[in-house]
């Protein structure tokens, strides 16, 4: 079922939808229709409260950046250097990791304000990215 | 019960140790390395296979010859037929955790005598892809494509760590430079040339801020230790420290699952190994600190209580590490200098048992009376914390 060498994602029956939504340039999460609480990543029931199923529902896409890394050597073929893999919190109180795309290096800073993009970070596949708010 | 009366403090000892003096094993498959190392810890300790009921590895990657069940399969090579078996896979700390569910099975009553060993031959049966540390399936769906890796996951917390806490990329690199000092005087170790704060900020950069020099040995090597009751040890050749204090605690797998990137499960981990040892951060004066990257170490310290909270970057910048220091660590030269094929945790073991029997390769303290070891697996996945007391 998976090649070792890909870093394409494999869906499933939970993903699908996230995916798709990415593809039309929405970022969805995950909360807990009873309580509120957010969750990400996806998954089939309520952490914490396994016998709820979680509902979706499309995030702002303002952000904040919590931590960052450039990459300066790829170690895959699907990657070129440089580029910048980012942990993000959502203002609905997800954190997800990401990129940030068309900001310079050197104005990079733990906690700048960001906002969703969608790129098409591998061939056929888009994901959300986040850039300078 | 509280956590020391649950923990069988003092109760089982680390009779035998051998780390190999491989380094670059081409051609040698890593399950050879696992049988020398375990007839040589064996032999350290006085004993035999046929002693040996207890049985404890991690082999999970192609490095280490991993495919599945690989501790039957081991068992299988090496030539042993245990009655107690554990191959709990926490990444580099596995043997750590080994140790502690070890005390615990010869307290049961499962074996009287457990081998825990490690081979791997990181440098030359390389993976046969990239690391992205978990699968695209699943969780990694959502990270895999970002191309996160090892030392990525690991400079994500680096840089939190400084923009947080103030730390310097010349503390890191103090880290190393103080490892290589200690690798100098083993004759074993990988490299032992003298490097200096500027030789780490001048290498490569990987993934910011980590530099090449930031980052572990890849070596082919393996290493194995024995352990049994107190009172079978004094049947043993040698006898050797006892495990007075055990932890475990995991993190997280996906980054985005992080809670805190200044700390690690170590703030856990070792929270339980101080309770069941019944002494405290101030009491460990020596400790075996893995250091996949020097992030690693100034995390752990922190996390530990070794070091006042957010302060790790005064703590090495005034010289803590050093021989001279409140705390040296990784007398041996470490991860960073002296030996890291995949998992290092049976190695920074290893060196805990030497420098409490006073014959470390490295660098020896006048007869310390403790020496913590703490693991961290994967990715600040998983953590294992050992407190362990010399036998006199």
């Amino acid at each position: 079922m998976t090649d070792m060498d890909s870093v394409l994602p494999v869906q499933d029956e939970v993903s699908a939808p996230w995916f798709e939504a990415a593809t039309k340039g929405k970022l969805l999460l995950q909360r807990d229709p009873k309580t509120g609480k957010v969750q990400f990543y996806p998954r089939g029931h309520v952490l914490g409260a396994p016998d709820r199923q979680p509902e979706w529902f499309e995030a702002s896409g303002r952000a904040k950046l919590h931590t960052f890394t450039v990459v300066k050597r790829s170690l895959h073929k699907q990657f070129t250097v440089p580029f910048t893999i980012a942990i993000v919190d959502l203002e609905e109180g997800a954190r997800i990791t990401s990129w940030v795309v068309d900001v310079p290096e050197d104005q990079l800073r733990c906690d700048m304000p960001l906002k969703v993009v969608f790129r098409e970070i591998h061939p056929g596949l888009t994901m959300p990215c986040f850039t300078k708010a | 019960m509280t956590l020391s009366e649950q923990f069988p403090r003092g109760a089982v000892a680390i009779v035998g140790a051998h780390e190999s003096p491989r380094r670059r094993a081409p051609k040698i498959h890593p399950f050879q390395i696992q049988a020398e190392v375990i007839t040589a810890a064996l032999k350290d300790a006085g004993l035999t296979m046929a002693d040996v009921d207890g049985f404890a590895t991690a082999a999970s990657f192609p490095s280490e010859g991993g495919w599945q069940m690989n501790g039957p399969e081991i068992a299988e090579y090496v030539g042993l037929k245990p009655s107690w078996i554990d191959t709990t896979d926490i990444g580099g700390a596995a043997a750590l955790t080994h140790v502690g569910h070890a005390a615990a099975a010869i307290e049961a009553g499962l074996c009287s005598v457990a081998v825990i060993s490690y081979a791997s031959s990181g440098r030359s049966w390389p993976l046969p892809a990239a690391d992205f540390n978990t699968g695209r399936t699943g969780p990694g769906q959502y990270e895999v494509p970002y191309g996160v890796s090892t030392i990525s996951a690991y400079a994500l917390a680096a840089t939190r760590y400084m923009h947080q806490y103030g730390l310097t990329s010349e503390q890191l690199a103090q880290i190393a430079v103080q490892m290589r000092a200690y690798a100098s005087k083993n004759p074993e170790a990988m490299f032992r040339d003298p490097l200096t704060v500027n030789d780490v900020l001048s290498s490569p950069m990987i993934s910011t801020p980590l530099h090449k020099l930031d980052c572990c040995v890849v070596s082919d090597s393996g290493g194995a230790i024995v352990v049994t009751s107190k009172d079978r040890a004094r049947d043993t050749r040698r006898g050797g420290p006892v495990v007075l204090g055990f932890g475990e605690a995991v993190g997280q797998m996906q980054m985005n699952q992080m809670a805190d990137f200044t700390t690690t499960a170590a703030q856990h981990s070792g929270r339980r190994a101080f309770a069941t040892a019944g002494v405290g951060p101030n009491d460990i004066r020596v400790a075996q600190i893995y250091d996949s990257f020097t992030i690693t170490v100034a995390l752990t310290l922190d996390a530990l209580g070794l070091c006042p909270r957010g302060q790790v970057g005064e703590f090495i910048a005034s010289g803590q590490l050093g021989p001279q220091g409140r705390l040296p660590i990784n007398t041996d030269g470490g991860g960073l200098s002296s030996n890291h094929s995949g998992r290092r945790g049976i190695y920074a073991i290893i060196e805990a048992v030497r420098q409490l029997r006073g014959e470390s390769p490295g660098f020896q303290l006048n007869a310390p009376e403790l020496c913590l070891v703490n693991g961290t697996g994967g990715w600040l996945s998983a953590t294992s914390t050992l407190i362990l007391g010399a036998s006199r």
